[in-house]
C-alpha cells in the first residue's frame, strides 16, 4: 500500500495552477459533503471556499497524516459541523412558535419523508472519518474504486471494505425507516 | 456450501461491489448465490440498495459545475486576500522540510564563517545607531549600551575592540576585564571605565559624563578627572575646561528608565528634560518659576499627566501658543 502523505510546501503558491487543480478535481464531492449536512448550496460553496482558503493559509502548519483528500473531506465536514453549532446557538434565540412553523412545513412536504433523509444525513456524518470519505467519494464524485484507492492512497481492496463498512452501518443504523423508505420509494414512482 | 462460509466482512463488500458494478463476473455471481438462498438475504441486498439510492438524493439537487465554482472562488477575492500572508508561511516551508532547513543552515553558517574570516570582519569596524527611538545594543564584548534617540556608537578597530566612539548620548554598562579596558571616545575626550555603569552625553561640543556605578577616568587634553558613582564631569568644547561636581538630579535617566526622577529639582531642570524627551517646546514667563523646586517621580507618564502636576503643585497656568507651552502664574 502506497501511503501519499502531503508534501506541505508543495501545493499552496497563492492561486496557483495546483490549488486550481485541486478545488475543481474536488469541488463536486466537497460541495455535496457540506450540502449534505447543510442542506443549502450557497453556503456549502462557502465552506468549501473556507477550507481552500485555509489550506492555502495554514500550508505548512497542516500536518497530514493520510492524504490530501482524506484531509478535505475532514476539514468540509468539520467546518459545516461548526457553522451548524454556530446556527443552532442562534436558533436558540428564535422563538418557539416558529420553530414549530418550520417543523409544520417540514411535514407538509413531504409527510415522514424527510426524516429519512435527515437520519441517513445523520448516519452518515457518525461514520467513522476514512469510512465516510471513502463513502462520499463514490457516491458525490462517482469515483471508481480505483481513482478512490488513488486518490486517497489505499489499496482497492481497503476501499471496498471501507464500502462495505459503510453501507452495514448505515443499514444498521436506518433499520426501522428503511422499510418506510421502500414503501414512499414503491409509491413514488408508480403512475 | 461455500457460500456461507463467507464472512460479513466479506459479503458486505461483495454485495456492494455488485450494486456498484465493480465486482468481477466470479464475485457477482457468487454474491447473487447468496441472495438467492434466503428471502432475508434478497431484503438485506434490497436495503443495501436503498441506502445507495436514497443518500443519492442528499446531494444537491442543481447540477455542480466546478470550473464556474473556481471563478466565483477567484472573484471572491478571498484566496487573493490572504496573498500578504503567505509570504510568512513561506519561510516555514524549512521547517516543513528539516533535512533541507539543516543542510541549508550548515551550508549558509560554512560560506558566511568563510566569508567572515575571508574579509577579516576581525577588525572591520562596527556602528551601532538610534533613530527616533531609544536602542539597546549589547557589544561584542558583553558590555550594554543604551543609546538615547539620534545617537550613535562605533567600534573603529572591531569586534575585538573595546574602543567605543560616541556621538549623541548614551549610557554604558561595562563588562569588566582588566587587561582590556573600555573606553569611549567624544569631542577629544576620552573616558576610560574601571567596571561601570555611566551615562555620556554630548550637546554642542560639550561632553557630560555621569557616574551611576564604578569610576571612570575621564582625560581631555593634559587633563584628566577621575569620577565615582554619584559624581557628574563636564568637559567643555576643546577640553578648555573639566570640573567635577555631585550630580544633582537623575533626570538624565529618563530615556533609559522612562521615568523622571525629581528631588527637589529646579523646574528648570525638569523642563529641559521633558522638552528633551518629548520634543516640545516648554517656556516659562519668569525666572521665579524656573527656581522653584520639585520633589516627584514621573513613571511612565505622557506629557499632559505631568504637565498637570506642575501645574497644580504650583498653582501655575498652562498657555499653548504657537508650538509653545508656557507656564505662567
Amino acid at each position: 500500500m502506497e501511503l501519499r502523505p502531503w508534501n506541505a510546501g508543495q501545493k499552496l503558491n497563492g492561486a496557483s495552477q495546483e490549488v486550481e487543480q485541486l478545488f475543481k478535481t474536488h469541488f463536486k464531492g466537497l460541495h455535496a459533503y457540506a450540502y449534505i449536512i447543510l442542506r443549502d448550496s450557497h453556503l456549502a460553496e462557502e465552506i468549501v471556499q473556507e477550507v481552500f482558503v485555509k489550506l492555502c493559509e495554514r500550508a505548512s502548519g497542516i500536518n497530514i497524516q493520510t492524504s490530501l483528500e482524506s484531509y478535505l473531506y475532514r476539514s468540509v465536514y468539520n467546518e459545516s459541523l461548526n457553522h451548524q453549532k454556530h446556527e443552532k446557538v442562534k436558533a436558540r434565540y428564535r422563538t418557539m412558535m416558529s420553530r414549530k412553523q418550520e417543523i409544520a412545513e417540514q411535514q407538509a412536504i413531504g409527510g415522514d419523508y424527510p426524516a429519512l433523509e435527515t437520519r441517513l444525513r445523520l448516519a452518515l456524518g457518525e461514520l467513522p472519518q476514512q469510512c465516510r470519505t471513502v463513502f462520499l467519494m463514490s457516491r458525490f464524485e462517482e469515483l471508481k474504486y480505483r481513482e478512490i484507492a488513488d486518490r486517497m492512497g489505499i489499496s482497492v481492496k481497503t476501499v471496498e471494505n471501507q464500502m462495505g463498512k459503510a453501507l452495514r452501518i448505515l443499514r444498521h443504523k436506518l433499520k426501522g425507516f428503511l422499510l418506510l423508505a421502500i414503501f414512499l420509494l414503491t409509491n413514488i414512482l408508480k403512475p | 456450501m461455500r457460500v456461507k462460509e463467507m464472512s460479513d466482512r466479506e459479503r458486505d463488500r461483495l454485495l456492494v461491489k455488485h450494486l456498484l458494478g465493480e465486482a468481477s463476473p466470479e464475485e457477482s455471481e457468487k454474491i447473487q448465490q447468496w441472495i438467492a438462498t434466503q428471502s432475508s438475504h434478497r431484503q438485506y441486498a434490497d436495503e443495501f440498495q436503498r441506502i445507495w439510492v436514497e443518500s443519492r438524493r442528499l446531494a444537491p439537487a442543481e447540477p455542480v459545475d466546478p470550473a464556474a465554482a473556481w471563478q466565483r472562488f477567484l472573484e471572491s477575492g478571498r484566496l487573493t486576500a490572504r496573498s500578504a500572508r503567505t509570504r510568512t508561511v513561506k519561510l516555514n516551508f524549512l521547517v516543513a522540510k528539516p533535512w533541507s532547513a539543516i543542510a541549508a543552515a550548515i551550508i549558509l553558517v560554512a560560506a558566511g564563517t568563510y566569508t567572515w574570516w575571508k574579509l577579516d570582519v576581525q577588525t572591520a569596524p562596527l556602528t551601532w545607531q538610534s533613530g527616533a527611538a531609544i536602542r539597546i545594543d549589547t557589544l561584542p564584548d558583553g558590555s550594554r549600551v543604551t543609546l538615547n534617540k539620534f545617537s550613535s556608537v562605533e567600534l573603529p578597530g572591531g569586534k575585538t575592540s573595546r574602543a567605543v566612539k560616541l556621538s549623541g548620548e548614551a549610557f554604558f554598562e561595562v563588562t569588566h576585564d582588566t587587561h582590556h579596558p573600555f573606553t569611549v571616545q567624544v569631542n577629544d575626550v576620552t573616558i576610560r571605565d574601571v567596571g561601570t555603569g555611566f551615562n555620556v552625553r554630548s550637546t554642542n561640543g560639550t561632553t557630560e559624563i555621569i557616574v551611576e556605578t564604578g569610576a571612570v577616568l575621564v582625560t581631555a587634553g593634559s587633563d584628566a578627572v577621575k569620577a565615582t558613582a554619584g559624581e557628574k564631569v563636564l568637559v567643555t568644547a576643546g577640553g578648555a575646561k573639566i570640573t567635577r561636581t555631585p550630580v544633582s538630579n537623575r533626570l538624565y535617566q529618563y530615556y533609559r528608565t522612562k521615568s523622571f526622577l525629581c528631588r527637589k529639582t529646579p523646574l528648570s531642570e525638569l523642563i529641559t528634560a521633558l522638552n528633551e524627551a518629548y520634543g516640545t517646546h516648554i517656556v516659562v514667563q519668569n525666572e521665579a518659576i524656573n527656581r522653584l523646586q520639585i520633589t516627584a517621580t514621573f513613571d511612565n507618564e505622557d506629557l499632559d499627566s505631568i504637565l498637570a502636576v506642575i501645574t497644580r503643585t504650583f498653582g501655575l497656568n498652562i498657555q499653548k501658543k504657537g508650538g509653545s507651552i508656557i507656564l505662567k502664574p
